[in-house]
């Protein structure tokens, strides 16, 4: 009891003349209104969509956006490219009724406020199945609802001035186009927030990533339910995060991440160079290989990466097609913040990880013997290794007696030495009598409906190291083995959340070009594909089937164990770059 | 909460200094029991107000960062990473161990015996300027500000302090974020219950890796205690993480318990932590430096682990200072997988069912 009134006394001591000054202040700052325009990050302030806006760039955007809730159809045209057919091709979309379907509230009428961020010239892989169209013909029409986070995504002819095709995806976002990112920047540097955490005002030319969608835990940002991104400033071994909220137009929180102490000396390349030559011969094409028994097609998409479709193996039919959808880049799992990255063509994206070099083809050697070959495509940012920039790499290996891998790493470096990977892929067998089974320690368990699993320290695996057996026939399918770091290729396994859904011949659920399907940050199975699977799991025995795999890969800037990271060095004379990819993918080995 | 900065990177004004050393000394030597004493910390009123402050980035200077950063209810309040940020974006020195049921601890933080009360540890996560995990050190009236002005904490403080005057300070706030972690506890896991008596609780498999971890061989049972209620003499010893160029050495001059005592045969003792929920609070060891649980295992079965190159290069297997009962040992893919099974019974997350201890912001 003593020793209690001896602590209170203590305390009591200490803190009185802390409190008092506390409470001066109190009194004091009463006269000081909010001293942020922008800032909402801290619950109190959420909603509030009255903060008083000063910045006549944000009152001039916010009038427009009343002026057009007025019109007869609240739709934002996208009116930075002149030409007559982009133009044209917006108003076909418009005067859609299943395009505009839900730029009115479905109960009460209210116009919503929608905007077109992308018209581009529909590319193969834009297109699909029984489509057909005069070359050129055909233009892809994107329009994002801010009201309910919904990506509409029309094809129209041009030529015939009707719709193709329309398809809704609900909870996603399109590409940003660039006008937005130059508000999205001009919000970040006119902040007084930033201005405050850097030590310094900010010019427009500072920020990167500011066209990358984002997210931040207790905020309208929280899970990408509004549109968000982030532009991002590097300061010494820091890089300080301004995360804007696109639809409420103003900045929701500022966080500052550790890019690690690596050197980030800009090693200069002539990717820019090459961008067009990728364009026009990898992204516009379809290319074909033919060999070693494998014949298949592949396209560099606009977002959706590398992808190979029409996969056959000594004339069977294995893939309708394969490809990387997203990359989600979580640097807190409490904060919810990164980046929901995309790769794909270095023209009429706004994604900053390009393909800037053509698609490889390699020969895969066991000793001596030559086992298969791969197809490879690597993506960078401008200024990749430097702290937040990125680039990624897809390898597809094909074996000679049938087994076939689909794999992707990142290789750093990234916005901070806490990141989590989460690559999407997708991955579509051929033919609609499929069935998923998954080992279940001592045979094989069928799977009912679509439903998806984790891979984790205490998954069980077949003697022979398989997770699941797809079976594609009667006799004929394919084991599936994940990455546990058994590939010889510096994976640390895969620890992957593996989807299945049944495809839809009559709705586009991923074959076409798919936009940003998942926030950066969940850290559970919500990374996009379960999408697919709501609102009641389908049955996926004898069908048609989709495979969904995101692994996850956690970087390392540790001397030692690097992985997920890259970093230049200064060898004679000049800086060189040494990188540790991290792979992660599974093995599918045909059942014979 | 992250801690163990405190003796190196301590800056301040030498009066903060003085202020910060008799707070230390306060927590350290006060003879009371908070938990039994007239400070009725367990109040609802005081746990509720934690709660709120635990989750409220409002605590950190610049609004970014709370203690649930570092102590996420998702990972049993551990944070998924090697070593957790500060507000200012820089690495804390040491990984963020899991909260729960560290009210049974007679110790604090990772490496120093010298803290015997949560309070005392807070003074680390708030007050340290490098990095600044909170960075109250030169901002304390300016966040004092924050909750003073704030009518939800108006009337959460004035609930959980009803007899004060001027109940906004520092020490209520310590004393009701410590009133809420001491909810923090666990006895719902699989391994509680077949320890109760429910035998079927642990299958088969399980039961095979309770026989390995408590075997002569793996001897995991020897400093791994499974914590009940009772509080529990800590266990610190050096596990062959580390031999930096054969010198017996572990990196950034972090030789855990060492660095309090000084005495040589401490160099690389860090607390042998609790298992509880261990499958869900990678990475492991005090730096965070071991990625999965499998890794971990193997580095046991090594009896140390190899560092094959870069600057950390060394054999652990042959630190002089790494504990006799770390021989290695030959475990089967089949047993590893039992073994795991068998830590995979201290999962508890029944505490996520318990919404008086989730985020009250979501």
């Amino acid at each position: 009891m003593r020793g209690s009134i001896l602590f209170y006394i203590l305390w009591v001591l200490l803190f009185f003349n802390a409190d008092i000054n506390a409470q001066k202040s109190k009194n004091s700052s009463k006269k000081i209104t909010t001293n942020s325009v922008y800032l909402a990050a801290n619950g109190s302030n959420l909603g509030a969509d009255d903060l008083m806006d000063t910045a006549a760039f944000i009152i001039a955007r916010k009038n427009q956006i009343r002026t057009l809730l007025q019109a007869a159809l609240p739709v934002k045209l996208l009116l930075d490219r002149k030409d007559e057919n982009t133009i044209l091709a917006q108003q076909i979309a418009i005067s859609d009724s299943f395009f505009t379907r839900y730029i009115f509230d479905r109960t009460t009428k209210q116009p919503l406020w929608n905007e077109i961020f992308g018209i581009f010239p529909a590319r193969p892989g834009d297109i699909r199945k029984g489509i057909t169209a005069l070359p050129g013909t055909l233009m892809r029409v994107e329009m994002y609802n801010y009201a309910l986070n919904l990506t509409t995504i029309g094809l129209v002819n041009i030529f015939t001035q009707k719709m193709v095709s329309v398809d809704h995806y609900p909870d996603t976002q399109p590409d940003i186009p660039s006008n937005l990112v130059e508000l999205a920047i001009n919000i970040a540097i006119q902040a007084p927030e930033v201005e405050k955490a850097l030590g310094y005002k900010p010019s427009a030319n500072m920020p990167i990533m500011a066209s990358t969608k984002t997210a931040l835990n207790r905020t309208k940002c929280e899970r990408s339910q509004h549109l968000c991104v982030a532009p991002t400033f590097v300061k010494g071994d820091r890089a300080l995060w301004a995360i804007v909220d696109l639809t409420d137009n103003r900045l929701v929180g500022l966080r500052w991440t550790s890019t690690g102490k690596d050197a980030d000396k800009i090693v200069v390349t002539e990717r820019r160079l090459q961008n067009e030559t990728v364009a026009d011969c990898y992204c516009e094409k379809i290319n074909s290989i033919d060999q070693k028994g494998w014949k298949m097609d592949y396209i560099i998409t606009a977002s959706d990466g590398l992808m190979i479709q029409n996969v056959m193996f000594k004339n069977q039919r294995i893939l309708n097609n394969a490809k990387l959808v997203d990359w989600h880049v979580s640097y807190s799992g409490t904060d919810g913040f990164g980046y929901s990255d995309a790769v794909g063509c270095p023209i009429f994206s706004q994604a900053a990880v390009i393909a800037t070099e053509p698609p490889k083809i390699a020969a895969l050697m066991e000793g001596n013997q030559e086992v298969g070959f791969m197809l490879e495509q690597q993506f960078f940012s401008e200024r990749w290794p430097g702290p937040c920039n990125y680039s990624y790499a897809q390898r597809y290996f094909f074996y000679n007696d049938g087994r076939f891998r689909v794999s992707c790493a990142s290789i750093g470096r990234g916005c901070g030495n806490n990141g989590i990977y989460r690559p999407v892929f997708r991955i579509a067998f051929a033919g609609n009598n499929q069935s998923l089974y998954e080992w279940n320690n001592s045979d094989w368990k069928l799977w009912q409906t679509e439903q998806w699993q984790l891979q984790t320290a205490s998954t069980r695996y077949h003697p022979d190291g398989y997770q699941y057996r797809l079976n594609t026939g009667e006799t004929a399918g394919f084991y599936i083995e994940p990455g546990k770091g058994q590939f010889n290729d510096g994976g640390r396994g895969d620890q992957a959340f593996f989807y299945i859904t049944k495809n839809h011949l009559d709705k586009d659920e991923g074959e076409a070009d798919l936009v940003t399907i998942g926030p950066c940050c969940n850290t559970d199975h919500r990374q996009g594909p379960e999408k697919f699977m709501e609102p009641i799991a389908e049955s996926v025995v004898n069908t048609d089937l989709v495979l969904w795999y995101v692994p996850q890969m956690k970087n390392d800037d540790t001397p030692g164990s690097k992985y997920c990271w890259a970093e230049t060095y200064y060898e004679n004379g000049t800086y060189k770059i040494k990188t540790y990819p991290c792979f992660a993918g599974p093995m599918f080995i045909p059942i014979k | 909460m992250g801690a163990d900065q405190f003796p190196i990177t301590l800056i301040m004004k030498p009066i903060k200094v003085v202020v910060l050393i008799v707070l230390f000394t306060a927590f350290a030597v006060a003879e009371i029991d908070l938990y039994s004493s007239g400070v009725n910390i367990t109040s609802s009123a005081k746990i509720e107000l934690g709660r709120f402050l635990f989750y409220d980035t409002k605590l950190s200077y610049n609004n970014t960062k709370s203690c649930s950063s570092c102590h996420d209810p998702k990972y049993a309040f551990s944070d998924g990473y090697r070593r957790s940020s500060g507000a200012d974006g820089y690495a804390v020195r040491r990984n963020a161990p899991s909260l729960i049921n560290t009210k049974f601890l007679t110790t604090y933080t990772w490496g120093d015996s010298s803290i015997h009360r949560f309070e005392s540890q807070l003074i680390f996560p708030f007050f340290n300027d490098a990095p600044k995990e909170l960075g109250w050190q030169k901002n304390d009236k300016e966040l004092m500000v924050r909750f003073l002005h704030s009518p939800v904490y108006q009337r959460l403080f004035k609930k959980a302090f009803p007899s004060q005057k001027q109940p906004v300070n520092i020490q209520n706030i310590f004393t009701a974020i410590v009133a809420f972690e001491n909810q923090l506890v666990s006895f719902n896991a699989p391994y509680d219950a077949f320890l109760n008596g429910d035998k079927p609780a642990l299958n088969e498999q399980a039961q095979k890796g309770m026989s390995l971890f408590y075997s002569e061989k793996l001897a995991c049972g020897s400093c791994h205690i499974w914590q009940q209620t009772n509080p529990l003499k800590p266990v610190y010893a050096n596990t062959g993480l580390y031999n930096i160029n054969g010198n017996n050495t572990y990196p950034d001059a972090d030789e855990g318990l060492f660095m309090l005592t000084g005495n040589i045969a401490d160099k690389g003792f860090f607390r042998v932590p609790s298992l509880r929920n261990i499958l869900l609070t990678a990475p492991y060891t005090h730096d965070g430096s071991v990625a999965t649980i499998d890794e971990l295992i193997r580095i046991y079965e090594r009896g140390g682990r190899k560092i094959a190159a870069g600057v950390l290069a060394g054999d652990g297997k042959y630190n002089r200072y790494k504990s006799k009962l770390i021989n290695g040992f030959i475990l089967s893919d089949e047993e590893r997988l039992a073994l795991i099974s068998f830590l995979d019974a201290f999962t508890d997350t029944s505490f996520l069912q318990r919404k008086n201890l989730l985020n009250p912001f979501n």
